[in-house]
């Protein structure tokens, strides 16, 4: 079969000796793509169409331009996003008034105490505390259109806070927004491009606000906070002695008792009674990458993480994987028939993740007992009838053990000494040129499974700019061996040095892309410290391989807070001028962001460089001869 | 040994590509399909889709035919059939205008452009390219590309 | 085998192209009046100094050597010799033949107007040497009057409206381009060339040509009385078939040489093309008869299968028209469809499921498909849509090797 590049060589290798069908291979038989569909200029709103623009037919039957029909599309697409996320933060506050109604355990208490503090909530009691707080989310989250979220001005930074005001892009309830969002792009409705890009906006404040940052630290309070450690990844994690449950989805809480549960004494002893070592969480895709930054608390159930969402279908196909618990995407489709073909019990504790042929239970904090324990049973039952049955074919040599993990906005001050300054210093001096944030996911089309990620993450270490990664991307560039110290060695001269004397890689392991909205707490706290407003930090974002909907609700965040951020393919966006040009030409005057389409990645990390130079001009930093680095 | 794009009917889904890829080819301000503004008329395409009485989609491509009634009917030695490649050729610049070749297509295959309306939109299989863009684009099979003895 | 082909135009040129191509060893000898090889549909862009002669060429600049032919060029024929079948040439050479095909073309016709084949400053557009002329001419007169508003007579107006000329057009019909278009795509040619500045005179006839003490042109009397004072006129009201060197007793001639569907002459071994044959051939035809005549003369079976000689595009001032079979319906059984739309006017003229005539004005995208429903009557009474919507694909059919075809 024919098979897409992977900057994994390894990995690549393993598919193409597996006679199994992945998104590797199709991804070569879907390789003509739809021309309209690629500039967004396809409009299905209504049975007059569908319509598409062209030279012979500028106008959709109804009068929409390309400009009102790409708007449409892309807030559209944007809500979608913004819906994922929410749902995923709705989830888990849901958990956290749980635990704190059920008076469960609360692993991180310095993030209740400081989030109580933000809230202004007045609370002895740990429980309680923990309710009030899930019930600020929740209340936000259910606020009408109308009503402007309270948390917003609480979380945001100031200056940011009153550009958004300025603009009139602050969000009434957020579940409200989306919903108006899908009314305004419906049939002969709004028809305004710019209305519609403002609202995209808006809809990434809630997305960027509480899908990623609220999430992140509301899973702190019950999972644990992020500590910075040395850790496996790849197949190698895989230990085929053990019952492997492999986890696919974005709702860390969702598996809080399960993880826990599978070491207790007696579920060992369970697993011994067929001859095993106990059980495993084998991380996949962003819960594993989730699990893997709070790593620190779950050495022994988490074997590590595997890889990333393109990565999953690879994973099953070793044969070791006995059960697999899906509460999110990225739960490929396509991992349903490997998973029969490897006799794969699944599960689904969600049903916007349901699989075709996964059983579903829905997961309910009360009920978490009985579900771990069904899950347990299940995983058990799957691995005593299939281990005789299937062929194990584990690759050990993919991997590194030395990836530095648990990189978290508070991890990482600390590691600086409880101070953003060395850092700052270090950009000042020139030691660090700039920052950018490699985000998002990954996909198989920008050159193949995370080949721009990789190539333009090496191009931009070389020219000494930091890079901190979260997402999927992060888990192609662990899996190459980029978040290991020694990539210094790929570094240009004066970050390699920064590198070996902290004993860190090049590049920074934020996990999953939830953890945007850690990246994102970095910039807002950089900023504070320099008494300067986020546009004008020598940091820029890139989503070179983003894939789906909620990654372009994440870039609305990002062009929110005035982050120029790079993409190599468009988001369907390119039949329309007018958006076109707001997006990646107009924005700098209004939010200070700017989409940057590129898709060579040399030319990318030219202009993302650019933008770090200029940036540093106008700063009066240091700025090395241009073009000195090739 | 003529090169001949095949049209299987029935695979034809009106999806257009094989229109935005011989848009995207003969694109003056490049060959990527992000380079095409899908509003700008001058730039036209040279084979396009027509529906018949049952709405089925039928693409229209220059067959290149052995006995071109287009290069019967060129005055200007303008259209002119190449007798290695078997392709019917156009040279713009030589042509003038007169348009007896749209006339003179049985199949309805030309059109002049729609700007300056100075020259033929017709098929040229692009050029040194081994497999024309349509067919390349075509997702359905509809558009494949043989080579007749 | 030795082939004589008489006249280097569109019938005579694909004629020896067709002969070679069918025989490596022929012996091809081409003789013409012409000393360039030209497209005389072209003649007004020479008018209007927008092409030269070799833009002109129809064929590769390297013609008569790739396709290894013997060009006399130049040369006229005096006379033939049938019984010896020999062409004697006007410089007196004799030039054997064992095929000959007469595609000596047509040249201007010169009505029978007082002093007008008497005047100077008269010229008829069929040659490279008539447009050159004309062109110097317009450079050194004020007024031209162009007689006749048919396909000739518009292109040398639409030639000379570069040069800074005053020009008025003398049709008699009550209409321009009168066998082209009904009176409604007339008007809007009309009042273009009205709008650049052409005076037009329709319904009326040239009575006498006016002429200065040097026998100069300087006016043209209409048949109303009215007076045109010009300087120059140019003459466009048909052509008559290059024949006096054709003895009328030997080779059959009606309007022009008769010829069967094989383009054969009544007198063994001679053939003809083109305008010579007097059926008001247009340029497809005449390329057509050239090939047929071709086969034959090389000795492989054709027949002619293209006789619709009523069609024709036009390109006039930025509005094209495509004109094809009837354009007015004969009498009250025909059906007459129109439809209008931005700048575009269509009319087809049909009866009983078959298309006779149409008018195409303004968007003649694709158009081709009517002109091969008119030429081969094909029913489409079968097809239940709006009639100007039909198109190939209601005809769809692919043959073995690729090529269309029309299923009906």
């Amino acid at each position: 079969m024919k098979m897409c590049r992977s900057s994994d060589k390894k990995l690549e290798k393993f598919l193409l000796s597996k006679e199994v069908e992945t998104s590797f291979n199709r991804v070569q038989a879907q390789s003509i793509k739809c021309g309209f569909g690629q500039q967004g200029v396809c409009c299905r709103l209504c049975s007059n169409g569908p319509c598409r623009i062209t030279p012979k037919s500028p106008r959709g039957v109804c009068g929409a331009t390309a400009d009102t029909i790409v708007a449409r599309n892309f807030l559209r697409a944007v809500a979608s996003g913004a819906a994922c996320y929410l749902h995923v933060v709705e989830t888990t506050a849901r958990n956290l008034k749980a635990v704190g109604e059920k008076k469960g355990k609360i692993k991180g208490i310095n993030t209740l105490n400081e989030l109580a503090e933000l809230f202004s909530i007045q609370e002895d009691d740990i429980h309680k505390k923990a309710i009030r707080v899930a019930d600020k989310v929740l209340n936000d989250l259910y606020k009408a259109r109308h009503e402007k979220m309270e948390l917003v001005e609480k979380m945001a930074y100031k200056p940011r806070y009153k550009k958004w005001e300025e603009l009139n892009i602050l969000p009434g309830g957020a579940k409200s927004e989306v919903f108006d969002a899908i009314v305004k792009t419906s049939t002969n409705l709004n028809s305004d491009p710019v209305d519609m890009l403002l609202h995209s906006l808006n809809l990434g404040i809630c997305t960027g606000v509480y899908g990623l940052t609220l999430t992140n630290l509301l899973n702190d309070v019950m999972l644990g906070e992020p500590v910075i450690r040395t850790a496996s990844v790849g197949f190698k994690v895989v230990d085929e002695d053990y019952i492997n449950i492999m986890i696919t989805g974005h709702q860390h809480s969702v598996i809080s008792h399960l993880q826990d549960r599978l070491i207790d004494e007696d579920i060992k002893r369970l697993a011994g009674s067929v001859g095993a070592k106990g059980f495993k969480l084998v991380g996949c895709t962003c819960v594993g990458q989730d699990l893997q930054l709070r790593g620190q608390h779950y050495q022994e159930v988490f074997s590590g993480h595997v890889g990333n969402n393109f990565t999953s279908e690879g994973l099953i196909a070793t044969g070791a994987i006995d059960y697999i618990v899906s509460e999110f995407n990225c739960t490929l489709p396509g991992i349903e028939p490997i998973a029969d073909k490897y006799m794969v019990g699944m599960i689904c504790l969600d049903d916007v993740a349901k699989k075709a042929n996964a059983e579903y239970v829905n997961f309910n904090m009360n009920e978490e007992e009985e579900i771990s324990e069904y899950i347990i049973n299940k995983a058990l039952e799957s691995y005593k009838n299939r281990r005789c049955k299937v062929k194990i074919d584990i690759p050990k040599d993919h991997g590194h053990d030395d990836v530095i993990t648990g990189v978290s906005e508070k991890s990482l001050k600390k590691f600086l000494g409880n101070t953003w300054k060395p850092l700052i210093d270090l950009i000042a001096e020139g030691k660090i040129k700039g920052v950018a944030g490699i985000v998002g996911c990954s996909n198989l089309t920008a050159m193949g499974h995370d080949v721009f990620t990789v190539e333009l993450t090496k191009e931009l270490i070389k020219r000494d700019i930091i890079v901190l990664s979260a997402g999927c991307s992060s888990g192609g560039l662990e899996n190459v061996g980029l978040m290991s110290p020694k990539a210094a060695s790929l570094a240009g001269d004066n970050l390699k040095s920064v590198c070996e004397s902290l004993g860190i890689p090049p590049v920074l392991n934020f996990g999953p892309c939830l953890a945007i909205g850690r990246l994102e707490i970095v910039a807002t706290e950089l900023a504070e410290a320099l008494g300067i407003d986020i546009p004008e930090l020598p940091l820029v974002l890139s989503a070179p391989q983003w894939l789906e909907e909620q990654a372009l609700a994440d870039g609305a965040f990002g062009l929110a807070l005035g982050l120029p951020l790079h993409l190599a393919i468009p988001p369907f966006i390119t039949g329309s001028k007018l958006v076109t040009e707001v997006l990646t030409n107009t924005l700098t005057n209004m939010t200070g962001g700017q989409l940057i389409l590129e898709d060579d990645v040399k030319k990318a990390a030219d202009k993302l460089e650019q933008i770090v130079i200029e940036r540093r001009k106008s700063l009066g930093l240091v700025v090395e001869d241009e073009g000195e680095i090739a | 040994m003529l090169k001949r794009i095949k049209v299987d009917r029935d695979l034809c889904m009106a999806c257009l590509n094989c229109v935005l890829a011989c848009m995207d080819e003969h694109n003056k301000k490049g060959k990527s399909v992000y380079d095409l503004d899908l509003e700008d008329v001058s730039n036209g395409s040279r084979n396009h889709i027509e529906l018949d009485k049952n709405k089925c989609p039928t693409p229209i491509i220059c067959r290149h035919c052995e006995e071109p009634e287009c290069v019967y009917t060129c005055m200007s030695g303008a259209m002119t059939k190449d007798k290695k490649s078997g392709l019917v050729l156009y040279d713009e610049e030589k042509c003038s205008s007169c348009f007896m070749c749209i006339m003179a297509c049985p199949y309805g295959v030309l059109k002049a452009d729609e700007v300056e309306k100075r020259v033929v939109l017709k098929c040229d299989m692009c050029g040194d390219r081994e497999i024309p863009r349509c067919v390349e684009s075509c997702t359905t099979g509809c558009l494949s590309i043989e080579e007749d003895e | 085998m030795r082939y004589v082909i008489l006249g280097a135009s569109a019938a005579g040129v694909n004629c020896a192209k067709t002969i070679r191509e069918l025989d490596k060893d022929a012996n091809i000898t081409m003789v013409s009046k012409d000393k360039y090889i030209y497209s005389r549909c072209m003649l007004h862009h020479i008018i209007a100094d927008k092409k030269n002669i070799e833009e002109l060429n129809f064929v590769d600049k390297r013609f008569s050597e790739n396709y290894k032919i013997n060009w006399i060029k130049n040369t006229k024929v005096e006379r033939l010799d049938i019984n010896k079948k020999k062409v004697i040439l006007d410089n007196g050479e004799g030039l054997e033949y064992d095929k000959l095909l007469i595609a000596t073309g047509s040249s201007s016709f010169m009505p029978p107007v007082k002093n007008l084949r008497e005047g100077k400053g008269i010229y008829g557009l069929r040659n490279i040497e008539d447009a050159i002329k004309i062109k110097e001419e317009a450079k050194n007169a004020k007024n031209v009057l162009v007689l006749g508003a048919g396909l000739v007579g518009i292109d040398t107006v639409v030639g000379l409206l570069e040069q800074n000329i005053n020009i008025t057009l003398v049709e008699m019909a009550k209409k321009i381009l009168p066998m082209q278009l009904d009176e409604r795509a007339s008007l809007r040619y009309e009042k273009l060339f009205e709008a650049n500045g052409v005076k037009i005179k329709k319904g009326v006839r040239a009575e006498e040509v006016l002429l200065d003490e040097n026998s100069r042109v300087k006016g043209v009397k209409l048949n109303t009385g009215e007076v045109i004072d010009c300087e120059m006129i140019v003459v466009a009201t048909g052509v008559r078939p290059n024949i006096d060197f054709i003895e009328e007793s030997i080779i059959k001639i009606n309007k022009g040489i008769v010829i069967n569907n094989r383009c054969e002459t009544n007198v063994e071994d001679i053939y003809a093309a083109g305008d010579v044959c007097g059926t008001g051939s247009i340029w497809p035809l005449a390329v057509k008869q050239g090939i047929v005549a071709g086969y034959n003369m090389a000795g492989i079976d054709r027949e002619l299968e293209d006789y619709f000689g009523f069609r024709n595009s036009m390109n006039f001032l930025g509005l094209q028209t495509v004109s094809l079979g009837l354009i007015e319906a004969p009498d009250e059984s025909y059906n007459v469809d129109i439809e209008e739309y931005r700048d575009a006017y269509k009319k087809i003229i049909h009866k009983d499921g078959i298309i006779y005539g149409a008018i195409i004005q303004g968007d003649i995208s694709y158009c081709g498909v009517f002109t091969y429903l008119i030429k081969n009557k094909v029913k489409i009474s079968h097809i239940n849509k709006n009639i100007f919507e039909i198109n190939y694909s209601d005809f769809f059919y692919i043959n073995e090797n690729g090529e269309y075809r029309y299923i009906v």
